[in-house]
């Protein structure tokens, strides 16, 4: 198993770097047996194997940091700790670091790990995938097209963990499944084309869930044929959920990272206990939620992590905090640490962002709200959208005009942009009742006024 | 003992299980960070990875598995889990044929002179933290955060067809992320700069200047209106120009994409795709850019014009869309890392100059913006439904042939069979460049490009953005 290599060589690079001079260590690894299928021109063009564990350390010297990221599973231990501990000699001192995290342990538990997804074998991936494809083929012809193919898609499943250790004798493992699928639908009718694309993650193998997304994927894939820019102007505009969901997590999740409060670029700096967004809306981080990409009983820190509203009736109520942050306000992380990667030290970031409406509206009511406005159901570009000031932009690849309440037409090749405070502030009109995963972010429907769309 | 990684006795031993065809690509890369973030030094990083992936034809069924534990045993096991998934490929897969070119046998290292891993760290702290205090000097910057990035990366090619290329290329650079603050609005301004080379590019500059530089323009930017929402006259600049093609053209022109149906411009070779002004570049080996001599299946990156005088004259190809959809291999097909397969990716995309100077593409501009690739973020496509957009640095108005004011949050949007057709005037100032920090994204992997061009002038563009 390389998660008992994986605290072996933990065990290993502390000692050795106690010895060489280090004050603390803290050793963060993770392993992932990954099984990938790939598809193109509605065939499977290759399968994929690899089974690999990598691995961070970060030494303190004091109050000065360094970190190495490996993955070699057999390294020359002595030399690369003593690399490590050079460098951290050299830094410059932080005079907030207030030591590795301690006390580690496990907060709400949640179901994250599927025996069926670890025992998935290549054969039984493609058949699930060849599933996908002929699904999406007879759905998008039971839906009017002369033909629905997937152009290009892709099915990964992935069977890890990830394992925390530091210096004063703590270590904590977790193990976890993933499953996510991507395609790309593209259907024909009269002449004319058009496509969709599905995004979807779970930590368990659901088929029949996965089947049912498809469905839906491919008969939107017949309703964008002919699209078109449209005037410019001010539009109302029905977020689809997973488009809330991108631009949530662009826009919104990184301005509640206590980092970014305290180095002075996200706008709810000195907005605690203040009216954010509407009253309308509250968000919680919410690790426990059953097989969410997100879910998991400690962050990347060892420290517990825990249900809590962020914002509650439009109201911020707390930032996220790892160990850094938390003790520079002498308080306490609230388990939201977490790495960009094995080596990089933890930033605040949600487990699952997960944003609900207290009035809710059904999909239907939401479009018989509008009276000039566009539903946007896929977009390029939304994560250029800056966090910094709350600016919301995006192109639409896949729209449908709507008038009086009425569906007229497909567009595409416009910009839609605004502020996301103004969005989900004084412009939220309506929120939907379906709160919908994609990844981490858990989101409904949005319907926003006075959106600026830039077209003709 | 023996290297467990030895790409000629993994081939040997796939040959052995039999598989028709294999090749082997060993990996060896070290990236260095420094991330200092308002003053406080962030991350010092080190990060290295060692691998091998194996990818082996049976059949003609493909099959890919990857280990970085250098233990033969591991390294059998990967061999055969290669095998075995292009077996489980027989009941629902696709027959796939490579493209048989001439034998590659070359090593290669990109020009540097003093190797980054050499010098001392202190010495790179120092840089970053002036280039931080220069930076936080300008009026109005209330945060910053400062990188330094070096990538040192070894790979080796080996396959059945008695290939055998290795290719070493050290990248690094700087950048820099400014936020600046006017009343209550803030704005972000990141600019970096790279270089294929060694510690001497760092040497070379004076990174204070280049900090105070994006310092400005953040703070400058923070007191600038969004632009009103419409349909522009754009003068793109050498680096938004790169990106445009990129997006607007380059994804689409990937062989991949066309294969599998998912591309605009499947069955338009020879087709007029663009103005007669443009010609579009992908090549390995430009002057600024990313260095890719040889690709990851062993063949020479060849210079491809895709676009000739406004025609589509072919696409970037890997061996096996060579093949199956006609053309030669152009050095196009590159993976992350040695635990990725194979995709069909740019390397330097960009456009041949013309023949007017770019003060000349203002002249008779009477209301535009000049679209500036300073702070850009970059860009991206849908190759099916033809749409691209990307996103500017802080912009300029232009009116009667003059640059006005600026504005912030641009973003530019396009019809990809559309927007090149606007192209109605093309300077004479090339200009590519490359990052250590960001790159390509597809399908889930990351790979280092370039990209460049001219000033060019576009009749008609869309462009909105956030506010």
């Amino acid at each position: 198993m390389v998660r008992e290599v994986l605290l072996d060589l933990a065990k290993r690079f502390i000692d050795k770097l106690l010895e060489k001079g280090a004050s603390e260590a803290e050793f963060f690894g993770s392993w992932a047996k990954v099984r990938a299928a790939e598809i193109s021109d509605g065939r499977i063009k290759g399968i994929s194997v690899s089974d690999a564990g990598k691995y961070g350390i970060r030494v303190a010297v004091g109050r000065r940091l360094a970190s190495i990221g490996l993955s070699d599973l057999s390294p020359d231990i002595d030399k690369l700790a003593e690399t490590l501990v050079k460098i951290a000699r050299n830094t410059p001192e932080d005079k907030d670091f207030p030591g590795f995290a301690t006390n580690y342990s496990r907060g709400v538990l949640s179901s994250t790990y599927d025996e069926k997804i670890a025992g998935l074998e290549p054969e039984e991936i493609a058949g699930l995938l060849k599933n996908v494809i002929e699904t999406a083929g007879d759905a998008g012809r039971g839906a009017g097209a002369d033909e629905t193919i997937v152009t290009q898609g892709g099915l990964e499943v992935i069977d890890g963990g990830k394992l925390v250790v530091n210096s004063f004798g703590e270590h904590l493992y977790e193990e976890n499944t993933m499953l996510s699928t991507w395609i790309e639908i593209k259907s024909r009718k009269d002449g004319g084309e058009s496509t969709f694309y599905l995004e979807y993650g779970s930590r368990r193998l659901n088929e029949d869930e996965i089947l049912r997304e498809t469905i839906e994927a491919a008969k939107l894939s017949t309703r964008f044929m002919g699209g078109k820019p449209i005037e410019s102007g001010k539009y109302e505009v029905l977020l689809h959920p997973h488009v809330t969901a991108k631009f949530l997590e662009t826009v919104l999740a990184p301005a509640f990272s206590a980092l970014h409060i305290q180095r002075g670029r996200s706008p709810l700096k000195g907005k605690i206990d203040k009216q954010v967004l509407s009253e309308n809306i509250d968000i919680l981080d919410d690790p426990s939620i059953d097989w969410g990409v997100g879910s998991c009983s400690f962050d990347d820190e060892g420290i517990p992590t825990s249900r809590k509203y962020v914002v509650s009736h439009g109201v911020l109520e707390t930032y996220l905090y790892d160990h850094y942050t938390a003790r520079r306000e002498n308080k306490y992380s609230t388990g939201n640490g977490f790495r960009r990667s094995v080596s990089s030290p933890p930033s605040p970031g949600f487990t699952n962002m997960y944003v609900v409406g207290r009035n809710t509206m059904k999909w239907e009511e939401l479009i018989g709200e509008i009276k000039k406005g566009i539903i946007v159901y896929g977009v390029i570009g939304y994560w250029t959208s800056n966090f910094v000031n709350g600016g919301t932009q995006a192109t639409v690849t896949h729209g449908l005009l709507v008038e009086d309440g009425e569906v007229k037409g497909p567009i595409k090749g416009v910009v839609i942009g605004g502020n996301i405070y103004e969005w989900m502030g004084k412009d939220l009109v309506g929120v939907g009742d379906k709160v919908v995963p994609l990844g981490d972010i858990h989101a409904p429907a949005m319907l926003v006024r006075n959106v600026d769309v830039a077209g003709r | 003992m023996p290297d467990p990684f030895d790409p000629y006795a993994i081939l040997s031993y796939a040959e052995k299980l039999g598989a028709d065809f294999v090749d082997v690509r060993v990996q060896r890369r070290l990236y260095e960070t420094i991330h200092l973030d308002n003053g406080v030094l962030r991350e010092y990083s080190i990060d290295k990875i060692y691998g091998v992936g194996v990818r082996i034809y049976l059949d003609g069924y493909m099959g890919f598995a990857s280990t970085n534990k250098p233990d033969w045993e591991s390294v059998k096991k990967t061999v055969e889990d290669a095998l075995c998934a292009a077996k489980a490929m027989r009941l629902t897969g696709k027959k796939q044929e490579l493209y048989k070119r001439k034998t590659s046998k070359d090593s290669r290292t990109s020009t540097y002179k003093v190797s980054a891993e050499e010098v001392d760290p202190s010495t790179k702290i120092n840089i970053v933290v002036e280039a931080y205090k220069r930076c936080r000097s300008v009026e109005g910057i209330v945060s910053a955060l400062i990188r330094y990035g070096y990538e040192h990366d070894k790979r080796q090619y080996v396959s059945s067809w008695g290939d055998d290329v290795q290719v070493e290329t050290r990248l690094i650079g700087i950048g820099i992320l400014a936020i600046g603050k006017h009343g209550e609005v803030m704005e972000r301004v990141y600019d970096a700069d790279s270089a294929v080379a060694g510690w001497e590019f760092i040497e070379s500059r004076d990174w204070g200047v280049f900090a105070e530089e994006v310092g400005k323009l953040a703070s400058e930017a923070s007191k600038a209106p969004a632009i009103k929402p419409g349909v522009y006259t754009a003068i793109l600049d050498n680096e938004m120009v790169g990106l445009m093609l990129h997006e607007a053209f380059g994804h689409a022109s990937e062989a991949d994409e066309v294969e599998a149906n998912g591309s605009i411009l499947r069955g338009r070779i020879g087709q007029q795709v663009a103005n007669p002004l443009v010609t579009i570049v992908d090549d390995g080996m430009i002057e600024g850019g990313f260095w890719i001599p040889y690709d990851d299946e062993g063949t020479p990156k060849r210079r491809v014009a895709t676009v000739e005088k406004g025609v589509l004259k072919g696409f970037l190809h890997s061996l096996t869309t060579a093949k199956s959809i006609g053309g030669e291999p152009t050095g196009n097909a590159r993976a992350m890392a040695y635990s990725y397969p194979v995709l069909v990716r740019q390397t330097n995309t960009f456009m041949l100059p013309g023949d007017a100077k770019p003060e000349e593409l203002f002249e008779d501009v009477k209301q535009g913006v000049y679209i500036r690739g300073r702070g850009a973020l970059g860009g991206e496509v849908n190759p099916a439904m033809g749409t691209f957009t990307f996103i500017a640095g802080p912009s300029y108005i232009i009116e009667n042939g003059e640059i006005k004011n600026m504005v912030r949050g641009v973003m530019l949007s396009g019809m990809i069979l559309e927007t090149l057709r606007n192209v109605d005037m093309v300077a004479n100032d090339l200009k590519v460049k490359t990052s250590v920090f960001g790159g390509c994204g597809k399908g889930g992997q990351m790979v280092r490009v370039g990209d460049g061009g001219p000033h060019v002038r576009v009749s008609r563009i869309t462009i909105g953005g956030g506010r």
